[in-house]
């Protein structure tokens, strides 16, 4: 199998929600599962913590549907009625993927009337998604870092793009005579539910409702369409760093200039670096946080057994839930970055940057990690 | 318009409290030439403004790039038109 093959095949097995397939279990018949949602872009996250907790002597299995943050935000604060039938709008419906103790993802049936999400995940905060604060009884807690990124086909010349630029490439299209950037069918963005598309809009000033070029679904669509583009000079597209880094071999990541900024810079200190380090002390503005947003008890605790261990696994609360995994590290291996590896941080999307200082500093230990 | 691209493996000469180092800065010549940026062009010092940290003198070996795109519908003062 060519690999341009094997990449159309795998886009066709993540294309959701699809309806239920005979062969496929259901997700409820699973050991222990626990169901998130949302962000496509924290994907290798997740797989890589699916596979350790179905390995285990007593497994738990991740049920995971990546339509995008905002459709995960929406499913979790659309959900008036978590222990009962599916309110409007809530829920996820169809199949999602899990991953075995091998790390394969596989497919499982929802229940046909929706099941309840016990986190949703997005790169964004609720009321990027909603225009609101989470209604009560329902949190948003930040987890890791997620850089995002301009990416181009590998035969691209260009290196760089000014967050002036971007806001003509994207805000205007043809009409914004950005060059090279002019044909709107070779910019392959996402759409307003997509958290690296509200990122990408907070940082060039573009509303994510906005924006130019053509909705490629989610990440994948936005890697193939890019990294098989024949108009090479003309194409660009925007996906996570964290998947980025997993398709060096076909796309650029381009240097960000951001507004009022002297230089642009990549978000790891060169090209060919994963040291995140230019997002981590500040060069490098297209970040967010990881946001795990579900329901609460009266103590502001989540709600449910599993709700609580996943968010006490991602935010290292080993005191409260044992965890088969060191976080820290499954984070920086999935290209993430673990706030206690941040020099900077923001409290609102898009916002000012200022100095922040980890109650334990772990940036020794995540450049060991990779590599730098 | 020609524009220029520069490449600079940044220096540790903007740090208070380091010394410039003798390397020279890469210089990529992209798409033909503009200008290179002249004198102090990044914060020395701690940083704490969200300005003074997105233009914090970058660590050595840190890849830093000067691009001058040409931008005809950015207005005279250099601010940006509103979108359509």
């Amino acid at each position: 199998m060519t690999k341009l093959s094997m990449l159309a095949a795998a886009v066709a097995a993540l294309a959701i929600p699809t309806s239920a397939h005979a062969a496929n279990p259901a997700c409820s018949s699973l050991p222990d599962p626990i169901v998130v949602a949302g962000s496509s872009a924290v994907g290798p996250f997740i797989a890589s913590m699916g596979k350790t907790l179905s390995g285990q002597a007593t497994p738990t299995t991740l049920i995971y549907q990546k339509q995008g943050s905002c459709t995960g935000v929406n499913a979790v604060v659309l959900d008036t009625t978590p222990t009962g039938a599916c309110a409007s709008g809530a829920c996820i419906r169809g199949t999602a993927t899990y991953y075995d103790s091998t790390g394969t993802a596989l497919q499982c049936d929802l229940d046909a009337n929706g099941t309840h999400v016990d986190v949703g995940l997005s790169d964004v905060w609720v009321d990027t998604c909603t225009g609101q604060l989470p209604p009560s009884g329902v949190k948003d807690i930040s987890g890791p870092v997620e850089a995002m990124a301009f990416v181009v086909p590998k035969a691209s010349q260009q290196i760089a793009i000014l967050a002036e630029e971007a806001y003509f490439v994207f805000g205007y299209g043809m009409t914004g005579q950005a060059k090279p950037w002019v044909n709107e069918m070779q910019l392959f963005v996402r759409n307003a539910l997509s958290g690296t598309q509200q990122i990408m809009a907070h940082t060039v000033s573009v509303p994510a409702g906005r924006w130019k070029g053509i909705d490629k679904g989610n990440a994948d669509g936005v890697i193939s369409a890019v990294g098989t583009s024949t108009a090479p000079e003309a194409t660009i597209g925007i996906v996570g760093a964290a998947d980025y880094d997993q398709h060096r071999d076909t796309l650029t990541e381009l240097a960000f200039q951001s507004f009022h900024q002297k230089g642009a810079y990549y978000p790891d200190s060169t090209a060919t670096s994963f040291d995140k380090k230019n997002v981590r002390d500040g060069h490098y503005t297209a970040f967010g946080y990881l946001h795990m947003v579900t329901h609460v008890n009266g103590t502001g605790d989540p709600a449910t057994s599993a709700s609580l261990r996943f968010v006490d696994w991602i935010t290292g609360n080993t005191t409260r839930t044992a965890a088969p995994f060191d976080i820290t590290d499954v984070t920086i291996k999935a290209h993430l970055i673990p706030t206690c590896a941040m020099k900077v941080q923001r409290n609102s999307e898009g916002g000012a940057l200022s100095p922040f200082h980890p109650a334990t500093d772990c940036s020794t230990h995540f450049e060991q990690t990779v590599g730098q | 318009m020609k524009k220029l691209i520069f490449i600079t493996l940044a220096l540790a000469g903007c740090g208070s409290d380091n010394k410039a180092k003798p390397d020279a800065p890469v210089v990529h010549e992209v798409d033909a030439a503009v200008d290179a940026p002249a004198g102090p062009d990044c914060f020395m010092g701690t940083p704490m403004t969200h300005d003074e940290i997105i233009n914090a003198c970058p660590d050595p070996g840190v890849t830093r790039i000067f691009k001058h795109p040409s931008l005809p519908l950015m207005n005279p003062d250099g601010t940006l038109p509103p979108l359509p």
